[in-house]
């Protein structure tokens, strides 16, 4: 292939007289991508100007590093990075597991029918959005009515207010999304698990290992490239914790654990118009993204010849 | 492989307990939410309602599409969703079904950059103020437009069906270009309905990502003209003051016919489930990806 498209740029690329066609077929999306992605990115030098919608890009003043100087100094925004950060760790770790020991034990699962059942439900909450999903999770979690407070009742607990309250905020958020993740997570571990060789579990039981020495000799080992993918790519999302399940499930009250970067920009842009500071603060976190991103895509095609295109 | 020993025998048992109870983890919630909405407001409002309805009834759904604004935001999701996944299958497909023709004789010049545009847009954006800025600059604040184009492009999307096209015999393209055809004909007539597979699978996944966006919805649309999503946000985020008045003041019981909103939310994604369930698999390359 490579030798032959050497040669063939030697020559100079004949093409079929109607390719030109194809740039018709293409310009759509093209179109459509500048517009809506690249015209945006113009946009970012509000970050280093102090914008006012009236005076346009072009009229406002120019504030070089300021926004990013205060974005350092401002407690609010140095506590939402801290926020993030630690929501995030919490969900990569919580989520990774749950995930893997889900995929290992259902993939034990001999009778077929319990299995597809099983999955048909754990798949489902993927598949709902996070207002839906608020909208249950503020009925169930209620401090007064709520059933998981009625629960806690009769086993005689105190009532806990899962939303209200800074810790349980941050404990409740990593769970729903464990709740919401575990079983679509699964898939690609599951899919890994297909692929194992089931020569080497016969063989493996011929030399009289169990189930729990066949798991971790066999099953763990050939899954390994899998699990590094995943790790990587999520690791590569660190600072993309989920702005719609934080949304849906948070109040003023839980702003000190509770409030993420990207909660912290729509709520400074967009609702108190300091269109300049958020963009600056939104475009730190991108920054520090593309590196992680960058990163991550490169590990992972090192370990497991990960590619995207 | 059958289980021998009593140690795997009793573990059989005790997994199975667990994945049914697992099961069960994930289905209990959207149950009491059900039981909530068909049961009658005294029998919510004492809390007696779990899993049962109690006095069943379906007021809580009447009161829910009384609401004024409940049954035009339904049209417009609705509406937002089908026009969404016609332009974006449309816009998609396309540019895949050039790109998978790669940069030689067969493909257009500049392939390498095209690739390259498309990934920086798949993993950059210029963030949520410029894009808001622009969005409404160029007059499309509160439109419907305003909720299908700016995402028209999924480049995951596109890329899962580039590699399903690639894989598609050349003999078939170059048989029917000796015949005279086409890109036109040759995309429309033969690629897409030999694609039938993916295509089903991306606009599947298109359907479910339209129908329960709502950021979109409450930034670039105006008022009561917003689509269900975005009207059920409102809806449920209703303030809570603090712990103690938290219950009384903002809940005067209309528990049960919140419920029955978030439920008729749910219904479609509930109903395209189990056709969804069969096509996920293939998805899952993209989705493990995509979050």
């Amino acid at each position: 292939m490579n030798t032959a498209t050497t040669i063939k740029k030697k020559e100079k690329i004949v093409r079929r007289k109607d390719n030109w066609q194809l740039y018709l077929m293409l310009s759509p999306a093209v179109v459509l991508a500048f517009i809506f992605v690249y015209i945006p990115f113009g946009g970012i030098v509000m970050a280093f100007q102090d914008y006012k919608p009236y005076l346009g890009i072009s009229g406002s003043k120019w504030v070089g590093w300021e926004q990013f100087k205060f974005m350092f100094e401002y407690p609010d925004s140095v506590q939402v990075f801290w926020n993030t950060l630690r929501i995030s760790l919490l969900k990569l770790f919580f989520g990774t597991v749950s995930t893997l020991t889900f995929a290992l034990l259902i993939n034990e699962v001999r009778k077929k029918f319990l299995r597809s059942a099983v999955q048909t439900f754990v798949f489902l909450p993927h598949f709902l959005s996070w207002v839906v999903l608020g909208g249950i999770f503020l009925e169930i979690l209620d401090p007064t009515n709520g059933l998981v407070n009625e629960a806690l009742k009769v086993i005689g607990f105190d009532p806990i207010f899962f939303l209200g309250d800074n810790n349980w905020f941050v404990i409740t958020v990593v769970a729903s999304d464990v709740w919401k993740e575990f079983g679509y997570g699964s898939i690609v571990f599951l899919a890994a698990l297909a692929g194992i060789n089931p020569a080497l579990y016969e063989a493996a039981q011929l030399d009289g290992a169990g189930r729990w020495k066949q798991t971790l000799h066999i099953t763990l080992p050939s899954i390994v490239p899998t699990i590094a993918v995943v790790l990587t790519l999520s690791i590569s999302q660190v600072l993309n914790v989920g702005f719609d399940q934080i949304f849906n499930l948070y109040n003023p009250l839980v702003y000190g654990k509770g409030d993420i970067i990207d909660t912290f920009v729509y709520r400074m842009g967009l609702v108190d118009g300091n269109y300049s500071f958020s963009t600056a603060v939104g475009l730190f976190k991108s920054v520090v993204s593309l590196f992680l991103i960058l990163g991550a895509y490169r590990i992972a095609y090192k370990v497991a010849g990960y590619k995207i295109f | 492989m059958q289980p021998t020993t009593t140690a795997e025998r009793s573990f059989q048992i005790f997994n199975q307990i667990l994945m049914v109870f697992l099961a069960l983890v994930c289905l209990v919630p959207l149950l009491h939410v059900l039981a909530l909405s068909l049961s009658s407001s005294a029998s919510v409002m004492s809390n007696q309602v779990t899993f049962w309805p109690i006095g069943l009834n379906f007021n809580s759904y009447e009161k829910a599409l009384e609401n004024p604004t409940f049954l035009p935001a339904l049209g417009l999701s609705a509406k937002r969703t089908i026009l969404s996944l016609a332009v974006s299958l449309l816009v998609n497909c396309l540019a895949a079904y050039v790109l998978s023709k790669g940069g030689g004789r067969d493909g257009i010049a500049g392939y390498k950059g095209f690739v390259g545009f498309f990934i920086v847009a798949m993993l950059f954006n210029g963030g949520m103020i410029p894009t808001y800025l622009l969005v409404t600059k160029i007059g499309l604040y509160n439109s419907i437009w305003a909720l299908i184009l700016p995402s028209a492009v999924n480049v995951f999307y596109l890329i899962l069906i580039m590699n399903f096209f690639k894989a598609l015999p050349k003999e078939l393209e170059e048989a029917a270009f000796m015949d005279g055809a086409n890109h036109w004909q040759v995309f429309a007539r033969m690629f897409l309905p030999l694609s039938l597979p993916v295509l089903a699978t991306v606009g599947l996944f298109m359907v479910v990502n339209d129908w329960n966006e709502w950021f979109m919805g409450s930034i670039y649309m105006k008022g009561d003209n917003v689509p269900l999503s975005t009207l059920l946000k409102s809806i449920i985020s209703v303030p809570i003051v603090d712990a103690s008045n938290a219950s009384e003041v903002a809940k005067l019981n209309n528990r049960s016919i919140r419920a029955a909103q978030v439920l008729i939310g749910a219904l479609p994604i509930l109903l395209i489930y189990p056709v969804l369930q069969r096509f996920f698999t293939q998805g899952i390359v993209i989705g493990a990806v995509k979050e």
